[in-house]
């Protein structure tokens, strides 16, 4: 073997165990959460609890439901779709991006209280 | 390669590239239901032209099919997400095929992690949203598959049609 | 690299004890979110339904808006007091005492039998409109004498016919406790229970304490400090949680039992302690008394207290730091 195709060989590799220490380091941390946000272009829109179960629709652009303590998108005016197919998410840190409308929705951290009075 | 053939080839590559990213864009490719892993054969004819005609070629067929797919299809915020992607994506290549340090897989495979990694900075700048990091292992993971899928179809690829881009 | 990809997923599925949520709004006129630790779905459902039941079988008690067939709550004795003694339930017996306690304690600022004046202030509030009127006000000031109540042996009398029992400064932190109880009884040992403000904590979180939020009373989004509370008993009296703004003043639910108008001295206190109807009474009793006579206070309860101030500063008791 050459030394081209070790380097290619080295370089996938370093790339794929990357990929899977930052999957260990992201998950170590896995919470479940408590309230999500929903942004909209960097923007804040709102926040809400993943305990209340209901349907915001955000500015028309899309529907976001909440239900058995999991937040999905129900259905987004973007063409791809991506948004709609993604799993329901539950624990902090996740996120569901609708990346043509700039919608995020985020579950928010532990860092965020279990009751606000 | 003569010129009027390679503006020839050019002009097909672009039409064929645009073909590919449409295609992709039609198929849902929501594995695991994380959106963003898609095959890249749209990459794959740049990386061919970036092989055969060279980089100002290359360049021409990416900025073109890029613009194209704007107007006929796109809006701004895709064309910020193709532009950042492509761009990045090429000039990884190219750099990476100057040194002569790596082989068409390794090449491959960089510039798809670049392709990923410009699109996932505009995604972090437009959303404001550092959580778009999250998404980087199944980007990285997905960028080194096709990579590796890419280059392998492109080693083939160059193989067979080697006498056309002979002269 | 498999393996490795395994490994990473087995890790987030360590804990056992999956967290369960479920909100209510049909108790006590709030919100309320039993939020617990549980083996199954089933597990945590079957205890918190039962703990709804006791919230809401305390709740048809102590309501003095409406009456329900088959029980004598607090709305019928209302009606019923001026006609003599009357047997009331073991849980009203036990409320209207401490209450009583607590109005001795405080000098009368925490009061359960101002059911007269508080009803002036929620009509205006309902209406969010206007202020009492200064006679039926004070008229209404002459017939809130805890003095004139007494309740042993299931018996409840007073003296003055006019008048009127009112326990919403005490009796939500009596259920909160008591739906606590169900809790434990249902096996479930790491859970947290906020009923409109009252929050009461028991084991913990997988992953540490339970974190209650203090809310900025500007920004009903925003949390103006975050404390950590194991096994403890929270409650906040504020300015913000039920109101109404008329003239550009805003007039709170709280009443001052000495001016019969809205206490005026804080934004909003915050009691930690162990008994959760002992913080919810001492929330509304500081609410409007002074900082000195509140610490005087808290000291006879073991508790600790936070105040925050119309500038946005606050005021905390020695121990209340240890909870940041």
């Amino acid at each position: 073997m050459n030394k081209t195709v070790i380097r290619d060989i080295i370089l996938v590799c370093a790339v794929v165990i990357i990929a899977l220490i930052l999957l260990v380091v992201f998950n170590i941390n896995k919470t479940d959460g408590a309230v999500f946000e929903i942004t909209v272009n960097g923007e804040s829109y709102g926040k809400y609890s993943l305990f209340t179960d209901r349907t915001i629709n955000v500015g028309g652009i899309c529907e976001v439901c909440v239900s058995d303590g999991e937040v999905y998108m129900k259905s987004s005016t973007c063409k791809g779709g991506d948004c709609v197919h993604s799993k329901p998410i539950s624990k902090s840190g996740q996120t569901i991006i609708c990346l043509p409308n700039g919608v995020v929705i985020r579950v928010l951290g532990e860092s965020e209280a279990d009751a606000v009075i | 390669m003569k010129k009027t053939k390679k503006i020839a080839v050019t002009g097909v590559m672009t039409a064929l590239a645009m073909v590919f990213g449409y295609i992709e864009f039609l198929i849902p490719f929501d594995v695991i239901g994380v959106p963003g892993i898609k095959p890249g054969f749209a990459n794959l004819v740049i990386m061919a032209a970036l092989y055969t005609l060279g980089l100002p070629y290359a360049a021409f067929i990416s900025v073109f099919r890029i613009l194209l797919s704007f107007l006929l299809f796109g809006n701004v915020t895709s064309l910020l997400y193709s532009a950042a992607g492509g761009v990045l994506s090429l000039a990884v290549m190219f750099i990476l095929k100057k040194t002569n340090l790596f082989e068409k897989i390794g090449v491959s495979t960089a510039g798809a992690v670049a392709h990923n990694v410009g699109q996932l900075t505009v995604s972090f700048i437009i959303l404001s949203a550092g959580a778009v990091v999250y998404y980087l292992p199944v980007l990285l993971l997905s960028a080194a598959v096709f990579g590796v899928v890419n280059g392998l179809l492109l080693k083939l690829i160059l193989k067979r049609t080697d006498k056309i881009f002979k002269t | 690299m498999i393996l490795i990809f395994l490994a990473a997923s087995l890790l987030s599925c360590s804990q056992s004890l999956s967290r369960f949520s479920v909100t209510y709004t049909d108790v006590f006129d709030t919100v309320t979110t039993i939020t617990a630790y549980a083996k199954s779905e089933a597990e945590f459902d079957k205890a918190a339904e039962a703990a709804h039941e006791e919230l809401l079988r305390l709740h048809k008690l102590y309501d003095i808006y409406n009456e329900y067939d088959g029980i004598t709550n607090l709305a019928a004795l209302n009606r019923l007091c001026k006609d003599g003694p009357q047997k009331v339930d073991i849980d009203i017996e036990n409320l209207i005492k401490t209450g009583l306690q607590f109005a001795e304690i405080t000098n009368g600022k925490l009061n359960i039998a101002s059911g007269a004046v508080l009803k002036l202030w929620k009509n205006c509030r309902d209406d969010g409109y206007g202020v009492p009127d200064e006679e039926l006000l004070s008229r209404a000031g002459e017939h809130i004498d805890y003095h004139s109540v007494t309740v042993e042996n299931g018996t409840l009398a007073s003296s003055d016919g006019d008048i009127s029992f009112d326990v919403g400064s005490i009796a939500k932190g009596y259920a909160t406790e008591r739906a606590a109880s169900v809790l434990k009884e249902h096996g479930i040992a790491d859970f947290l229970i906020n009923s409109g403000g009252n929050v009461v904590t028991s084991g913990k979180k997988p992953d540490g304490d339970w974190v209650v939020g203090i809310q900025d009373p500007d920004d009903s989004a925003g949390i103006y400090k975050k404390i950590k509370v194991p096994g403890k008993a929270v409650v906040t009296s504020g300015d913000y949680q039920r109101y109404y703004e008329y003239n550009g003043e805003r007039y709170s639910h709280i009443i001052d039992m000495d001016t019969l108008y809205p206490a005026r001295l804080y934004r909003s206190v915050t009691v930690v302690c162990d008994s959760s109807t002992d913080a919810d009474a001492l929330s509304t009793a500081l609410f409007c008394m002074s900082m000195q006579d509140g610490m005087a206070l808290l000291k006879q309860f073991d508790a600790e207290a936070l105040w925050i101030l119309s500038d946005g500063e606050c005021e905390m008791t020695e121990g209340f730091s240890s909870y940041e």
